[in-house]
C-alpha cells in the first residue's frame, strides 16, 4: 500500500478510501467497461442510422399535412411518438410500445405511397440501448440495475479522487511504458492513473447524468407519495419533464381531438423560434389528450424546446424553452444536453470518443492493478475468474460489435427475423469471448486474436455493405456523406485494430522467447497481467487469499 | 474550421504544461529548462485555452465552448501523456526498479470480524440509501422556494448526497454505528415527509 503520509487523509480514511475504490471498481468495472465501450459508439448513433437503412440514404421528404402522416401511422397504441423528416433523418417515422408491453416498435412512414414500413434495420439502436442496458425483453429492471451499478462505478470514481487528492498534478503526465519490462503493474498505475485523471471530470459527468437519466422514473415514481401526497398528476405537471413516459393518467372520456396539423400550428405560433421534429401524443382520442410539440429552438444552442398543447381544445399548457422552462426542465434540459451531446457538433463527439475510451482504459487497467497486486500472494478462484472475465468481456465488446456490424451488412432485407438474428450474432460472439476468455491457455493470445479477428472483420464491413447501398466507400452509385463516413471510419478502425493485434503479438512472442532464453520462472506480470494465472489454473496451486480487506489499487 | 482551430490551441496549450512538467521539477522540454521558460509556457497555455474558448465561443454561442474546449484539454492531454513516451521512442530498457514489495496480508478474519465488515459494506451502501433518498424528498417538499424548484433541487441532490453519505460512512470505526445512525436518521426524516404536512 502506498504511504499516506503526504496526503491530508487520516491513514484510517486513506485505507478506507482506497478499499471502497479498490472494490467498488473490481465489483462493476466489466459491465461499466461494456456501457462506456458502446457509449462510444453511440455518439455516432444518427450517421450508423443512416449507414445501417438505404430507405433513408437520401434528402429529406417534404410533409405537407401531419393528419396524413397519423392516418399512415395507424398507431396501437394512444401513447406515441411522430418523428418529422430532419437532415439526419429523412424519412418520418412512428414508435410506440406495443399496448401492456416494453416492447418498442418503429414504422417508417412513406407518405408518398400511404405506406407503414416497418422497421428493419435495428443495429444502431440495438447498440444505443444496450449502452444503458436495455432489452426490450429485460425492461426496466436492467435498466435500474445499470443505474444502480453506475452508482458504485460513481463511488470509485469519488473515492479515487479523493486517496489522490493534493496528487493530481503529479499523476497527470506521469507515464513510464520504459518499466513494463520488469514490471507491468507500473504499467498499468500509470495508465490508470493517467486516463483517471484527465478523464475523472468526463466520468464524473457521464456517470452522473447517466444514472439521473436511467434512474429518472424510479425516482419520480418513488416521490409521488413522501413529495407530492400521492398526486399524480401534480407529480406530473412538476416533474414531467424529468421522464420520458408520463404516468399514467385519467385522461377522461373519448373524445375527438383538433387536427394535428392545428395543434402543431398552435405550438408554433406560441414559440416561433420552435423548429418542430417530433410530435408526442398522450391519450390520443381521450377528452384530456396532450401533445408535446418538441425540436430545437433557433438562437438556442443548447438543448431543445417543447410545447404541451391540449389536444381536445387546442389551449396551450406551457412552454418549455431555455429561456421559458420551469426549473425541472432546466435541469432536464441539462442532464440530457450534457449526456446525448447536444452541443458542438462532430468535433466534441471525436473529443467524447478518445475520452470513452480512455474510461474504457481506466477501467480494465484498475482489474489489471488488483490483480498484479494479488499475484505475489497467489491468486483465489475468484482473482482466475475475474481475469478470465476481464480478457472476455475486454476483447468480446470488440469482436461482438464486429460481427453486429458484420451481421447487419450480410443478411438480406428481406429476411423477416434478421433484427433477432443480428442481436443473436452480437450476443453470440460475445458468450464466444466469454467462453473463450474461460478455457484460453493464455489470455495475451486471446487478445490479439480477438483484436484481429474483430479488425478483419472491420475492415471487411465496408465491403459488405457495397451489397446494400451504394451510396458507401465501395458502392457504384453517388455517395452519401454519412454512409461515406460511415464506412471510413469503420476500415480504418478494422486497420488500427489490426496493428494493435500485431503488436501484441509480437510483444507476447518476444516476451515468450525471453522467458525460454533466460529460463526464468513465468511470473505473475507476463503478457497483458494475467498471464501468471493461466499458468495456475493449469499448473499449480490456487492460493485461497480473497477476502483479505487490505488488497486494493495502487 | 473554428472549432478545429479551438481543439488545435487547446492541444498546444497541453503541449506546453506537458512540456513545462517533468520528473523532480525538471522541464521535458530541454527549450523550457532556461529559469522562468516553465512558468512562462504554463502562462502562455492559459492563454491558449482562454483563446479557444473564445474562438469556439464565436463559431457557437452558449455554453458549448465552456464543455467542448475542457474536453479538448483533457482528450489532449490523454493522448500526449499516453502517446509521446512511446512515439518519441525515449523509453530506456531495464531501468526499472524492481518491483515493490506486496503489503502484508492479513490473517483469516474471525466470523466476528467478518459479521463487522459486512455490517460496515452494508451500512455504508444500503442503509445510507434511504437517509439521501428521504433527505432529498424533504428538500424536494419543504425548501422554501416554488414547487417546481425545489423538486429540482431535491431530484438533483440525491445521487451527491448518497456519495457523501457513503463516504462519511466508510469513514465509521464499525458497521453497528453506521447501521444505527443511518436507521435513526431515516426514521427521523420520515416522520419529518409522512408526518407534517406543508
Amino acid at each position: 500500500m502506498d504511504q499516506p503520509a503526504r496526503l491530508r487523509l487520516s491513514r484510517h480514511a486513506f485505507t478506507r478510501f482506497w478499499l471502497a475504490h479498490a472494490w467498488a471498481g473490481v465489483l462493476t468495472a466489466l459491465l461499466v467497461y461494456v456501457m462506456f465501450f458502446l457509449g462510444s459508439v453511440v455518439l455516432f448513433y444518427r450517421p450508423l442510422t443512416i449507414w445501417e437503412e438505404p430507405l433513408v440514404q437520401r434528402a429529406p421528404v417534404e410533409v405537407t399535412s401531419l393528419d396524413t402522416l397519423l392516418k399512415i401511422a395507424a398507431p396501437e397504441n394512444d401513447v406515441f411518438y411522430l418523428y418529422l423528416p430532419t437532415e439526419t433523418r429523412p424519412l418520418p417515422k412512428v414508435g410506440y410500445y406495443l399496448p401492456d408491453t416494453t416492447v418498442w416498435r418503429m414504422w417508417w412512414l412513406d407518405a408518398e405511397s400511404g405506406q407503414r414500413i416497418p422497421e428493419r434495420e435495428k443495429a444502431a439502436a440495438f447498440v444505443y440501448d444496450l449502452h444503458y442496458l436495455w432489452h426490450d425483453l429485460t425492461g426496466f429492471w436492467l435498466q435500474y440495475g445499470a443505474g444502480g451499478l453506475v452508482f458504485g462505478f460513481l463511488l470509485a470514481l469519488v473515492t479515487g479522487g479523493l486517496i489522490q487528492w493534493g496528487r493530481f498534478r503529479r499523476q497527470l503526465y506521469r507515464f513510464r511504458p520504459e518499466r513494463a519490462a520488469s514490471d507491468r503493474r507500473v504499467l498499468w498505475s500509470d495508465l490508470h492513473k493517467v486516463a483517471g485523471v484527465f478523464g475523472l471530470p468526463f466520468q464524473l459527468a457521464y456517470a452522473l447524468t447517466g444514472s439521473m437519466m436511467v434512474l429518472s422514473p424510479l425516482l419520480f415514481e418513488l416521490s409521488i407519495g413522501p413529495v407530492f401526497g400521492g398526486d399524480v398528476a401534480r407529480a406530473a405537471a412538476t416533474a414531467g419533464a424529468l421522464v420520458e413516459d408520463a404516468p399514467e393518467l385519467d385522461l377522461g372520456p373519448p373524445r375527438q381531438p383538433l387536427p394535428l396539423d392545428d395543434l402543431v400550428a398552435r405550438a408554433r405560433a406560441a414559440e416561433p423560434r420552435l423548429s418542430v421534429e417530433s410530435v408526442v401524443y398522450h391519450g390520443y382520442g381521450h377528452a384530456a389528450a396532450m401533445v408535446d410539440v418538441r425540436g430545437p429552438i433557433a438562437g438556442q444552442p443548447f438543448g431543445d424546446g417543447m410545447v404541451h398543447v391540449m389536444a381536445a381544445t387546442g389551449h396551450v399548457e406551457g412552454v418549455e424553452t431555455p429561456d421559458r422552462e420551469s426549473h425541472v426542465g432546466t435541469l432536464a434540459r441539462w442532464i440530457h444536453g450534457i449526456h446525448t451531446v447536444e452541443y458542438g457538433g462532430p468535433v466534441v463527439r471525436w473529443l467524447l470518443f478518445v475520452l470513452a475510451l480512455g474510461g474504457c482504459a481506466t477501467l480494465l487497467t484498475g482489474n489489471w492493478i488488483w490483480l498484479e497486486r494479488r499475484a505475489a500472494a497467489g491468486h483465489s478462484r475468484g482473482d482466475v475468474l475475474l481475469a478470465r472475465l476481464t480478457a472476455g468481456v475486454g476483447v468480446g465488446c470488440f469482436v461482438a460489435l464486429a460481427a453486429l456490424f458484420m451481421s447487419s451488412r450480410l443478411l438480406s432485407f428481406a429476411l423477416p427475423s434478421r433484427i433477432l438474428l443480428e442481436e443473436l450474432a452480437m450476443a453470440g460472439t460475445f458468450g464466444a469471448c466469454l467462453l473463450a476468455g474461460c478455457l484460453v491457455r493464455r489470455t495475451a493470445t486471446l487478445w490479439w486474436g480477438g483484436l484481429g479477428l474483430a479488425g478483419v472483420c472491420l475492415a471487411l464491413v465496408p465491403l459488405a455493405a457495397s451489397r446494400s447501398s451504394s451510396a458507401g466507400l465501395l458502392g457504384a452509385g453517388p455517395s452519401h456523406p454519412d454512409v461515406l463516413a460511415v464506412d471510413i471510419a469503420l476500415l480504418v478502425a478494422g486497420l488500427v485494430l489490426l496493428a494493435v493485434a500485431a503488436a501484441l503479438r509480437r510483444q507476447q512472442r518476444r516476451e515468450a522467447h525471453g522467458t525460454e532464453v533466460h529460463g526464468t520462472e513465468v511470473h505473475g506480470t507476463e503478457a497483458l497481467g494475467t498471464e501468471a494465472l493461466g499458468t495456475e489454473v493449469h499448473g499449480t496451486e490456487v492460493h485461497g487469499t480473497e477476502a483479505h480487506g487490505t488488497e486494493a489499487h495502487g | 474550421m473554428a472549432e478545429v482551430l479551438a481543439v488545435v490551441l487547446a492541444a498546444a496549450a497541453v503541449g506546453l504544461s506537458y512540456g513545462a512538467d517533468g520528473p523532480r521539477e525538471v522541464p521535458r522540454w530541454a527549450l523550457l529548462r532556461a529559469p522562468g521558460r516553465a512558468r512562462a509556457a504554463r502562462v502562455l497555455a492559459l492563454v491558449l485555452l482562454a483563446l479557444a474558448v473564445v474562438l469556439w465561443n464565436r463559431a457557437e454561442p452558449g455554453p458549448a465552448a465552456y464543455l467542448a474546449v475542457p474536453l479538448a484539454t483533457l482528450a489532449a492531454g490523454t493522448l500526449l501523456t499516453l502517446g509521446a513516451p512511446l512515439v518519441l521512442r525515449r523509453a530506456r530498457k531495464n531501468s526499472a526498479r524492481p518491483a515493490a514489495p506486496q503489503h502484508e496480508i492479513e490473517g483469516s478474519p474471525t466470523a466476528r470480524a467478518l459479521l463487522g465488515r459486512s455490517a460496515l459494506v452494508l451500512g455504508v451502501t444500503l442503509g445510507t440509501l434511504p437517509v439521501a433518498l428521504l433527505a432529498s424528498a424533504a428538500v424536494a417538499r419543504f425548501l422554501p422556494v416554488s414547487a417546481d424548484a425545489r423538486f429540482a433541487a431535491g431530484f438533483a441532490l440525491v445521487i451527491p448526497l448518497w456519495q457523501l453519505c457513503m463516504c462519511i460512512a466508510l469513514l465509521a470505526r464499525r458497521g453497528a454505528t453506521v447501521l444505527t445512525v443511518c436507521g435513526m436518521l431515516s426514521l427521523a426524516l420520515a416522520a419529518l415527509l409522512f408526518g407534517v404536512q406543508p
